[in-house]
């Protein structure tokens, strides 16, 4: 059985699905029977989801039309 | 497929930069910081237009865009002797997870749940936006370029490798660190309103 450290140890593994499917099976039993590692892995995942919303919304302000022409016509 | 009918699937250069300027900035800016990062994405569509038609499309044209953005940030790196290429996870590192757990690896002090539950409610704190910001620009180099092409940009892990000559073992180690980073981060701003 896992313990609550190898969990946050192999959450970001089990976050791009590359556990085999004997660990896949083995973290999702420890997640069914502990609501704090299931709190963590909740979070965990926000924190990922959010700093990519935050990013998007960033990218749209920086790249502007007048940013993209001054690149072309620099490469000219 | 002749050379002709092979030059015809390439994209102008000016589709290219629409498509890609955005990306190529991101990753420039978490490598050399916001100053720079403009001089650091011109060099790159520079080398890009000089080699456009020798693209051979062994990879996609995002990550052969993304892999001369981030040649050209080590270069400058390199310049200023700011780029460390030796094994970047033998820093002495300690997760700020240690110190939660029991000595049987159980949580002591758990994971609460948080103030705000999805992306968007975290995201209208802009106290804890600009934290985020400065804390991602402490984070060691390699870990934050590793973070930014694989969270942000959604490389491969092998395009990653090759592009930072990492071994597959340290992009997961660097990536897992940086997103722990980044979760405790928002879970100090959360439980403390302070950054
Ligand atoms: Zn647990």
């Amino acid at each position: 059985m896992l313990n609550c450290k190898e969990m946050c140890e192999k959450a970001s593994a089990f976050h791009d699905e590359e556990l085999n499917f004997y660990q896949r099976m083995r973290f999702k039993i420890h997640l069914l029977t502990c609501g704090n590692c299931q709190q963590f892995i909740k979070n965990f995942k926000l924190s990922i989801a959010m700093y990519q919303r935050k990013n998007e919304e960033e990218a749209k302000k920086n790249v502007t039309d007048e940013k993209i022409s001054m690149i072309k016509d620099k490469l000219k | 497929m002749s050379k002709q009918e092979a030059n015809a699937k390439i994209p102008e250069l000016g589709e290219l930069i629409s498509l890609y300027y955005s990306s190529m900035l991101t990753v420039a800016r978490q490598m050399v910081g916001d100053s720079i990062a403009d001089e650091v994405v011109q060099e790159a569509w520079i080398s890009i237009q000089k080699s456009l038609s020798g693209f051979e499309g062994r990879s996609s044209i995002k990550t052969w865009i993304i892999r001369i953005t981030v040649n050209e940030a080590k270069n400058r790196l390199r310049k200023e002797s700011r780029y460390v290429s030796l094994d970047p996870t033998n820093d002495g590192y300690e997760s700020p997870l240690n110190g939660r757990f029991s000595a049987k690896g159980c949580w002591a002090r758990a994971a609460n749940q948080w103030h705000d539950e999805t992306p968007e409610a975290l995201l209208t704190n802009e106290e804890m936006s600009h934290c985020l910001d400065t804390k991602m620009q402490l984070m060691p180099n390699m870990q934050k370029t590793v973070f930014t092409l694989k969270d942000i940009e959604g490389l491969s892990f092998n395009d990653i490798c090759n592009i930072l000559e990492l071994s597959a073992s340290n992009v997961r180690v660097l990536l897992h660190r940086a997103r722990i980073n980044l979760f405790t981060t928002i879970e100090h701003f959360q439980e403390t309103g302070e950054c």
